[in-house]
């Protein structure tokens, strides 16, 4: 049988698969640490700070692209071990994990069963947690800047830090710095707000003990599906991707070792499937800039690209030429700032003009460098790419290009980790933006880039919904600045 | 797309070099580093002086007056820097080398290349001066193993991870103007003393052999090289540690019994 994994925002909190997900997840707590199909277990499997971690611990996969395939296969043993108690248990036998599509309309809060510290019958509940930040649990809405997938399902590419799935890394490296634009947004975004500067979510080491982590993980592999079924589309075909082995805990308690060859296809090789129409061919969203919702049945590359405009080579073959970078660092902690990047004109000229009758002629990427905080500070800055100022609302979206957050860089400051020879970076395809702003005039000069950085913030409820979390709010402590040792242009 | 950089025909040997060389523009500095070897072992060719032994501090000290045999030394100290050191320098200087604008990619390389190298010639110095002095009081395999045993130490201390780390970091690169030149070179500076930092006791051994000398300096090459590339270098430091260890107890046992 194929499993349907189901949207939480269709179900009641009295719904038998979020009554039996609670009731698995009390049970998973109650089992000690050192029990495969203990909740701990589980989420150290992830990371964990604890002293002498278990081999099986400590596994993940970020800023890679095995980032999306890695936890394809976690939240997929994951829901077996969890189905399995759910039948001990009683519960239904078709139970699958639910996903929280926080890009719907009335669905960008964290679902109503994960807010409340008790149960009806005053006993705690399982799903929630304190450690998350403040407002979430009163149901603090999330921004769309952060929760649209748009972006990053426009990519054609899989392979490469600013396409899809993220850059090829070493198997060996948990924390790499080629993050793709899943990754980014909505994933690494959704972490950091629902954690805050000081919740679970936003630490790799705590966010998997977090029962909304699964479903904010089964949302990040339902995108994944819908995008492998998008036309242009396809998986990587490099064998170290397809062939390499990770090892897991199956229901039975054994190991196994599992390739991403073995899990392309969720229905035919996994046996579970998203209840989405995505899979049926409607759309999920309307990107900006590309009219009504009737006009498409896919979200179109957005806002246009086609594969063979590049010829695409790769790294090994190109030499990435910079076009102008900023002259000092930038510390982002305010609301908002303002960055000028001028285009160096003998660059320019040496790597062909950049546009030519309204085409650029070669892509051009803005790199986010040697990205730095003291700890992750928990906020989400918006990139807007020529923002005029003073801007309304309405006109911002032509002008995302993508987020700046630091989910995981505690793990580059981490000395025996493994992260001595690079540093964080972000890279962001901004040709097509480029072009469509110089189609229509809204970018005039050519010489100069705008970047305008915005701090982004959850809509928090009115106070006296707030309950007990307005309470405890004595004043939000300075959250940590984002260092940004440079920011470049780059042109393939 | 005719604007694109002219595709250079890889069929050649020239084509080829071009197009490795627009790929790895630090790969350039690997000519000095190349040169510099084959001179030293060329010298150790039979009716030749092996150069290493101008800078032997043994016979150095034997001359009067310091400054002046220091400054003699120069030459040969800057060509077994260049040999052991080099090599861990390269990712460096290519990332100031891809870091910057296609026209000042080059001087860039070269401003991180002098700063680097400027604090190893200082140390150098330092080294060689200290070391004139230790051979008129001591002798020199006490010299020798007592900076195996420092660098037994030294390999598995806190402070050379420290360094370490340093040496993987970069510093801010603006694009153009004397902010550039200035940053280039106080990025190599800034690699460069960590450097030194890191690995001064392997260059105070190689300095203090006096037989079998270019054995270690090759060894130490390929170390530093390793090290610099290696993602987890805290498991080569523990190694290291040891084999200087054990190395300073076999060179001891001789002068024992
Ligand atoms: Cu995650």
């Amino acid at each position: 049988m194929v499993y349907i994994r189901r949207n939480i925002w269709n179900m009641s909190s009295d719904d038998p698969i979020v009554v039996s997900y609670a009731n698995a997840v009390r049970e998973m707590q109650n089992r000690d640490i050192n029990d495969p199909t203990s909740w701990l277990y589980q989420a150290a499997i992830h990371a964990t700070k604890l002293a002498n971690p278990l081999s099986s611990w400590n596994q993940c996969r970020h800023g890679s692209w095995y980032f999306i395939s890695w936890h394809r296969m976690y939240v997929y043993f994951f829901e077996s071990m969890v189905r399995q108690i759910v039948i001990e248990q009683g519960g239904p036998t078709d139970w699958a994990l639910p996903y929280w599509d926080y890009n719907l309309p009335g669905q960008n809060s964290i679902p109503l069963p994960f807010r409340n510290a008790t149960l009806q019958d005053g006993s705690p509940n399982p799903l929630y947690v304190s450690e998350r930040a403040q407002g979430i649990n009163s149901g603090a809405t999330l921004p769309s800047t952060i929760t649209n997938p748009a972006f990053a399902l426009s990519r054609l590419f899989f392979v490469g830090a600013s396409e899809f799935g993220g850059g090829k890394t070493d198997p060996k490296y948990r924390f790499w710095s080629l993050t793709g634009r899943l990754e980014q947004t909505p994933h690494n975004d959704i972490h950091n707000a629902v954690g805050g500067p000081f919740g679970w979510m936003s630490d790799p080491a705590t966010a998997a003990q977090d029962p909304i982590f699964w479903l904010h993980h089964a949302n990040i592999d339902r995108l994944w599906w819908v995008w492998q079924n998008m036309p242009q589309r396809a998986n990587p075909t490099d064998p170290d991707w397809l062939n390499q082995p990770f090892g897991f805990i199956n229901t039975s308690r054994q190991p196994v070792q599992i390739t991403a060859l073995q899990i392309q296809n969720i229905v035919a090789q996994l046996n579970y499937d998203y209840d989405t129409p995505s899979t049926t061919g409607e759309p999920l969203f309307t990107p900006p800039g590309t009219g009504g919702p009737n006009d498409i049945e896919w979200p179109e590359p957005w806002p246009k690209l086609s594969a063979n405009r590049f010829d695409i080579m790769t790294l090994e073959e190109t030499m990435p030429e910079l076009l102008g970078a900023t002259n000092q660092p930038l510390f982002l902690a305010e609301e908002s700032a303002k960055v000028r990047l001028s285009i160096d004109d003998r660059a320019l000229r040496h790597s062909a003009s950049l546009i030519n009758q309204g085409q650029l002629k070669r892509k051009v990427f803005l790199d986010l460098e040697d990205l730095d905080a003291e700890d992750n500070p928990g906020s989400i800055y918006s990139l807007y790419l020529n923002l005029p100022e003073n801007s309304p609302e309405d006109v911002k979206p032509a002008h995302h290009i993508g987020n700046v957050s630091l989910f995981g860089v505690e793990r580059f400051q981490n000395q025996n980790d493994d992260h001595l020879n690079h540093t964080f970076r972000i890279s962001i395809d901004i040709t097509d933006f480029l072009e469509e702003q110089a189609a229509d005039h809204t970018w005039q000069d050519g010489e100069n880039i705008d970047i305008t950085f915005e701090k982004q913030s959850l809509g928090l409820p009115a106070q006296s919904e707030m309950g007990e979390e307005a309470a405890s709010d004595s004043g939000t402590p300075d959250t940590p600045a984002i260092k940004i040792g440079r920011i470049s242009l780059r042109c393939e | 797309m005719n604007n694109r950089i002219p595709i250079l025909d890889r069929h050649t040997l020239a084509g080829r070099i071009k197009h490795k060389l627009r790929i790895h523009p630090e790969l350039l500095f690997q000519i000095p580093i190349g040169l510099s070897l084959i001179l030293l072992v060329l010298s150790y060719l039979p009716y030749t002086t092996p150069l290493t032994h101008i800078f032997n501090p043994h016979m150095a000290h034997q001359m009067p007056n310091l400054p002046k045999q220091l400054l003699l030394q120069m030459p040969a100290l800057m060509l077994m820097t260049l040999i052991m050191m080099g090599p861990a320098a390269l990712p460096g200087i290519r990332h100031a080398g891809i870091s910057s604008l296609y026209w000042r990619r080059k001087r860039s390389m070269a401003e991180y290349a002098f700063g680097y190298l400027s604090c190893w010639l200082l140390c150098d110095v330092l080294l060689m001066a200290c070391l004139m002095e230790f051979d008129m009081f001591f002798k020199k395999y006490q010299i020798l193993i007592t900076f195996l045993v420092i660098s037994a130490f030294w390999q598995t201390s806190f402070l050379k991870k420290r360094f370490m780390e340093k040496c993987h970091k970069v510093t801010n690169l603006p694009p153009k103007g004397y902010r550039a030149e200035l940053a280039s070179i106080r990025f190599g500076i800034y690699n460069g003393s960590a450097c030194v930092g890191t690995c001064w006791p392997l260059m105070a051994v190689a300095m203090s052999f006096t037989y079998g000398k270019i054995i270690f300096i090759l060894l130490i090459t390929a170390y530093t090289t390793i090290e610099r590339r290696h993602e987890k270098p805290g498991e080569l430091f523990r190694l290291s540690g040891i084999a200087f260890g054990v190395l300073s107890v076999l060179l001891l046992l001789p002068a024992l019994l």
